[in-house]
């Protein structure tokens, strides 16, 4: 089973985008002074009811002067205040999407209407694998794995009828090793807790295989079902698994 | 082979309880380790992809990088480090590296693990029953 796993930078971005048109001024009334009135209308189309609304704000700089005008689709009729300059246009259906419509006059008599459109976007990390970062940017780290379904194995200490002495255990070298030897462990408890037993193996298992183990304890009763109590257990079975 | 002997030391006593060991051929026997040999492929930003020479299930991540400097556009660009875990020490249980692409400025394909499938050496076996 193959395993790839990689560490990606922000998946979303804004974009802005502007289109301007450019139209003789002889046939525009809207003249623009920057250092006086800034007025802004803002026109919000509301799809669920129909409704134009209509905000006209001036600046507080000059004349001080604040107009909400609705009116209704059908008719059409949007009023706009003849100094305003800059209109902004939002459509409500789609906020991912931000669109202002910003009207200048140029020096050389043009009136034009510019559109910026703001656009989040989110980036496809499997459609676009050539992006292109910054080359500061955090590199890319990637993990790869290959692994299989793994089975432990395990044996079985059984002790019947223990008491409260002590043993060892004579562990002969793995198969393969140059010199055939015999560790024995240190003493172990009968009726000890499995963390005693598995110190005990851990040196020889650490020694040829560079692993630890895990030992659990499961005591029985003279019915063979399984018992809690220690003056109850009559079969003592501590299973060893390397973990390897 | 493994014996269990009564034993006694100063104060400890010696049992005489009796006792039993079960070889692993009666309880649970482990899985055979990895075998064999394996490719990594990695995808550069024009979509070209490399494979590496075949890397034996012994080799250690020295051995892994080597491989990947052979790939052109890798060369000088990346780290690996080995990425064991407590539980799978040896990489015929588990391979598991890490590769941090120092030198590379775009988001690359992640490089992906293959059995060899060449004549000339083993393919990689293993339990795969996942």
């Amino acid at each position: 089973m193959s395993i790839g796993v990689e560490i990606r930078p922000d998946a979303v971005y804004t974009e802005e985008v502007e289109t301007c048109t450019c139209v003789d001024d002889t046939t525009t009334d809207t003249t623009t002074d920057d250092s006086s009135a800034d007025t802004t209308t803002d026109t919000t189309t509301d799809d669920s009811s129909a409704e134009t609304t209509t905000d006209t704000t001036t600046d507080d700089s000059s004349a001080d002067t604040t107009t909400d005008t609705t009116t209704d689709d059908s008719s059409a009729d949007t009023t706009t205040d003849e100094s305003s300059t800059d209109t902004t246009t939002t459509d409500s259906s789609d906020s991912s999407r931000r669109r202002r419509l910003d009207e200048t006059t140029s020096t050389d008599g043009q009136t034009c209407t510019c559109e910026t459109t703001t656009v989040d976007v989110e980036r496809d990390a499997d459609a676009e694998p050539t992006y292109n970062g910054h080359h500061h940017a955090t590199k890319q780290i990637m993990e790869i794995a290959y692994e299989q379904s793994y089975v432990r194995e395990e044996w079985d200490i059984v002790i019947t009828n223990p008491d409260d002495g002590y043993f060892t255990l004579n562990l002969l070298s793995p198969p393969g090793e140059e010199n055939v030897s015999v560790t024995t462990t240190s003493l172990i408890p009968v009726n000890g807790w499995a963390w005693q037993v598995r110190r005990a193996l851990n040196w020889y298992y650490f020694n040829y295989y560079k692993c630890w183990t895990t030992v659990t304890k499961t005591m029985y009763d003279s019915a063979g079902v399984e018992t809690t109590s220690s003056s109850d257990a009559v079969t003592i079975r501590y299973r060893v698994s390397p973990n390897i | 082979m493994i014996t269990p002997i009564p034993a006694s030391s100063g104060k400890y006593k010696k049992t005489t309880s009796s006792m039993q060991i079960s070889l692993p051929s009666e309880v649970q026997q482990s899985t055979p380790p990895f075998a064999g040999h394996y490719t990594v492929t990695c995808t550069d930003i024009n979509g070209s992809s490399y494979t590496t020479s075949p890397i034996n299930v012994w080799s250690t991540g020295l051995a892994v990088q080597n491989a990947l400097q052979k790939i052109p556009f890798l060369v000088d660009n990346f780290e690996l480090e080995d990425n064991y875990d407590g539980l799978f020490y040896f990489p015929q249980n588990r391979i598991n590296f890490r590769l941090h692409f120092t030198g590379i400025d775009y988001q690359m394909e992640p490089c992906v693990i293959a059995s060899y499938d060449g004549i000339d050496l083993d393919p990689l076996t293993g339990n795969f029953d996942m």
